[in-house]
């Protein structure tokens, strides 16, 4: 860890050397003393960790060499101990973005100890939330968490790095388990707003009367209940990123009020007047077809051009290609190592029915089979048998139904021997003579 | 024979802790102190009125870490610029009692330290 450095400028060389050897009682400081606002200033590039600063220097005022001092770097506390027991210069200098103010008196050596163990306590604390950060942001640099090389998940890499770069609203689509939310992750901590807050809210998850002091945050008194002011979603991401997953299921109301907001940039709070900016940057997800509920009349048509933004597509998982068998080694070495488990391989056997299987549920269901098929395996390496898919079963009684048009059957029929034989594309279309492309075609069209 | 000191060190001797420590501080006062009083001496023959309050200032930390009480009431009482003016008409006894008052601290701190 960098020293703790402590600049103490005092022009009294006794009170400075008793300054210099108080705070040096602490082993962790490492004390520079200074007798001139100009000595200071030309050392300052050393970047002190704070500054106890007399504010009568013989060479310039303290104010001015506070000013210099925010000017370098605005992060650097600094205390003020100055012999003036005056409150309106002490009231300037706080304006001014001094620490604190300590006047010279018995105590101060006291204070400024205290002082000085709290802001190192605050700076352990934000180093360690940067080091987090950090952290956070590695493990979401893009080619961390979106797994594959297909040339479809490389086009998704390339509509990523344009949404990192710009501030523009990025609209995520892409059925259940494809990795909204990672994508929404990855273009947050690899932007420049990657250090501010990263806010996500399940729109479906939160029911719609709670929607919007959820988003808007409200003030005291707004309702029964609101005992304390509360900050909305919006203003907790500040500038940072808030992601509304699933914003096709917000009710019409509400998407008038979210269009509003995104339209001038700020909102009022639920029974507040004051009007508050929004800085944060909008991504949304969803996985119904807004263009299509826009059709129907359920998704604002204003709002929907206003959300486009950047649409970015994830691809089903059964139309990558070789990526399923990319994500399910790297699941399962995931699931390993989390395990302490010896890692396993994928037997040929196992590749060709992984990727036979149409994957419903996505990349999250893939995840969920490999781990159960790391764990049923009882040899270093996953056999077929060790997989088994579990979407939910159909009835297999669909020809007792109600009578249905020939082209209700044919989708019945192809369901029925897709949850006959585990969603395997290739073996259904075998069964039935037809092609593996209209099983894929009627998937992607939601007919099955 | 026995004297009274006009100093206390023991909130002295409390911060820096060691010998060496109180040797050193106590030599910086006894240096750095007398200057300041020059500076005092000279600026009131030629009316700086501002200039004293600052040197009373400057002054100050250092007579009240070294808990010359006698001096307390009077160094506050020039160390402002309108504080000056208010007292104009007993500034030179104020600074000659500082004066002969820190001249015998000094004398003292020499003796006792073997400065």
């Amino acid at each position: 860890m960098n020293p703790f450095k402590v600049f103490v400028v005092e022009d009294d060389p006794f009170y400075g050397e008793m300054l210099k050897y108080h705070i040096s009682l602490n082993p962790d400081y490492v004390v520079e003393k200074f007798e001139t606002g100009k000595d200071f200033l030309h050392n300052l590039y050393k970047n002190p960790s704070v500054i106890s600063l007399d504010y009568s220097l013989p060479d310039m005022s303290g104010l001015d060499v506070l000013k210099k001092v925010k000017e370098f770097n605005p992060e650097i506390p600094v205390i003020i101990v100055s012999g003036q027991e005056d409150v309106s210069t002490a009231v300037i200098l706080l304006k001014e973005g001094a620490y604190d103010y300590f006047v010279k008196d018995d105590d101060t050596k006291d204070r400024i100890w205290n002082a000085l163990k709290n802001i190192r306590e605050k700076v352990k604390l934000e180093n360690q939330i940067d080091v987090l950060k950090e952290e956070i942001g590695k493990k979401y640099k893009f080619g961390n968490i979106i797994k594959g090389n297909s040339p479809e998940i490389k086009h998704i890499f390339a509509l990523i790095e344009k949404a990192i770069s710009t501030n523009i609203i990025v609209s995520i689509a892409g059925e259940t388990g494809t990795g909204k939310d990672l994508v929404a992750k990855a273009i947050h901590y690899n932007s420049p707003r990657g250090k501010h807050p990263y806010i996500a809210i399940n729109v479906s998850a939160i029911p719609k009367e709670l929607i919007e002091s959820e988003l808007f945050g409200f003030e005291k008194g707004a309702f029964t209940g609101a005992n304390t002011r509360k900050l909305g979603k919006f203003e907790e991401a500040g500038k940072g990123t808030l992601f509304l997953d699933e914003v096709g299921e917000m009710d019409l109301n509400m998407q008038a009020k979210l269009l509003r907001v995104l339209q001038e940039r700020e909102l009022t709070r639920i029974g507040g007047h004051h009007l508050v900016k929004v800085e944060a940057r909008i991504l949304v997800a969803t996985n119904r077809n807004l263009a299509e509920e826009v059709q129907k009349g359920n998704f604002r048509q204003d709002l929907y051009y206003r959300l486009l933004g950047l649409p970015i597509f994830l691809p089903p998982l059964r139309n990558r290609g070789n990526d399923i068998l990319i994500l399910a080694k790297y699941f399962t070495d995931e699931f390993c190592e989390e395990n302490n488990i010896p890692k396993k391989t994928i037997s040929q056997h196992a590749q060709e029915k992984l990727l036979g299987y149409a994957y419903p549920g996505n990349a999250r269901e893939l995840k969920a089979m490999m781990e159960l098929a790391t764990v049923m395996s009882n040899t270093p390496v996953i056999d077929d048998t060790d997989i088994s898919f579990s979407s939910p079963n159909r009835s297999n009684d669909f020809l007792l139904d109600a009578e249905d048009s020939l082209v209700g059957y044919n989708r019945k029929i192809i369901r029925y021997f897709l949850d006959k034989y585990d969603n395997n594309i290739i073996k259904v279309a075998r069964k039935l003579d037809i092609g593996k492309s209209t099983i894929y075609r009627m998937m992607k069209n939601n007919e099955l | 024979m026995k004297t009274n000191k006009l100093y206390d060190l023991r909130q002295l001797i409390d911060i820096v802790g060691d010998e060496d420590g109180l040797q050193k501080m106590v030599t910086i006062f006894v240096e750095s102190t007398p200057r300041i009083m020059d500076d005092l001496n000279e600026n009131l023959l030629t009316n700086n009125f501002e200039m004293i309050a600052h040197n009373a200032h400057k002054m100050k930390a250092s007579i009240d870490m070294m808990k010359i009480v006698s001096l307390h009431d009077v160094i506050r009482k020039i160390d402002k610029p309108e504080k000056v003016l208010e007292n104009k008409t007993d500034l030179k006894e104020i600074v000659g009692f500082i004066k002969i008052t820190l001249d015998s601290v000094f004398a003292d701190l020499k003796k006792e330290f073997s400065l």
